[in-house]
């Protein structure tokens, strides 16, 4: 399987938030305009690589978005 | 009834065997509905994915109309049936116009920013044989609806353990992870409404 993380979600000890640099799950979805199934289905692939919030949320850095994104240009 | 701590224990939820104390069964409502909108959605996904055997047989023994086409990868493919469809997608299974090879095709919205970039239409799987390659689709996209919902669970235990310290947040979050995990689990349908029927203790619905 592909989508155990691998990098841990640095958030500035404040979870509340996602820091600039990471996404939700819904806001990553929100971001490229699919849905939250596509953007687990993106990481189970192989294509978009997570990281995790302290608590173990599924985390998309605003760079792997980026990535993917102009991958296709 | 049962009693710990001067409390009554025998507050049940659906799916979960875990029983909450008052102050857990507060704990638990402020968690979930934290994630009541995705976990709607989830089940809704995992609905129609019960459905891809029965739809797949009923489109592939003729009775689809004039099927429309999409072309992805430079492929033109004639859509056999509609597996799923998401609020921003639909996802089908497509035959090649010139010859015997499927698909699953994922259709994205035109104007969205993956697909500006990456195409509207991605191709999922190919195979030749379209009830296998929609059995394994199906094997797929259970994987990824578990993914999900071990996601949700995640995103609970901030809520539980932030909001409710004093509340045993484990157990509390323990007893979401069951019922979301249930949703996923095949045959769900049925299981949760039995669950929420022999779980509905002191007329609480969840």
């Amino acid at each position: 399987m592909n989508e155990e993380p691998t990098q841990v979600a640095e958030s500035g000890g404040d979870t509340s938030e996602p820091t600039e640099k990471q996404m939700t799950v819904n806001e990553a979805a929100h971001a490229i305009g699919v849905d939250s199934f596509t953007i687990l289905g993106l990481i189970q692939r192989g294509k978009l690589k997570p990281a995790r919030s302290p608590w173990g949320e599924i985390m998309v850095p605003k760079s792997e978005l980026i990535r993917l994104i102009e991958k296709g240009r | 009834m049962l009693k710990r701590k001067g409390q009554v224990t025998d507050f049940l939820v659906p799916g979960s065997t875990v029983r909450l104390t008052p102050g857990q069964l507060n704990a638990y409502m402020a968690a979930f509905m934290f994630i009541q909108p995705e976990f709607d959605e989830m089940r809704q996904m995992q609905q129609q994915v019960d459905r891809f055997p029965q739809t797949t047989l009923e489109q592939l023994a003729g009775s689809s109309g004039m099927p429309p086409t999409i072309t992805a990868e430079g492929i033109e493919w004639e859509t056999q049936t509609q597996l799923l469809k998401l609020p921003k997608c639909e996802i089908y299974l497509c035959r090649k116009s010139s010859g015997k090879e499927f698909a699953i095709i994922q259709r994205f919205q035109e104007n969205a920013p993956y697909a500006k970039t990456n195409g509207n239409s991605e191709i999922l799987q190919t195979g030749n044989d379209a009830r296998q390659l929609v059995s394994d689709y199906t094997a797929e996209a259970q994987h990824t609806l578990r993914f999900m919902a071990s996601n949700l669970v995640a995103k609970t235990q901030r809520v539980a353990f932030e909001r409710f310290p004093e509340h045993n947040p484990g157990k509390v979050v323990r007893a979401i992870s069951d019922r979301c995990l249930l949703v996923v689990s095949e045959s769900l349908g049925v299981t949760e409404s039995v669950c929420q029927t022999t779980h509905q203790v002191r007329g609480i619905r969840i």
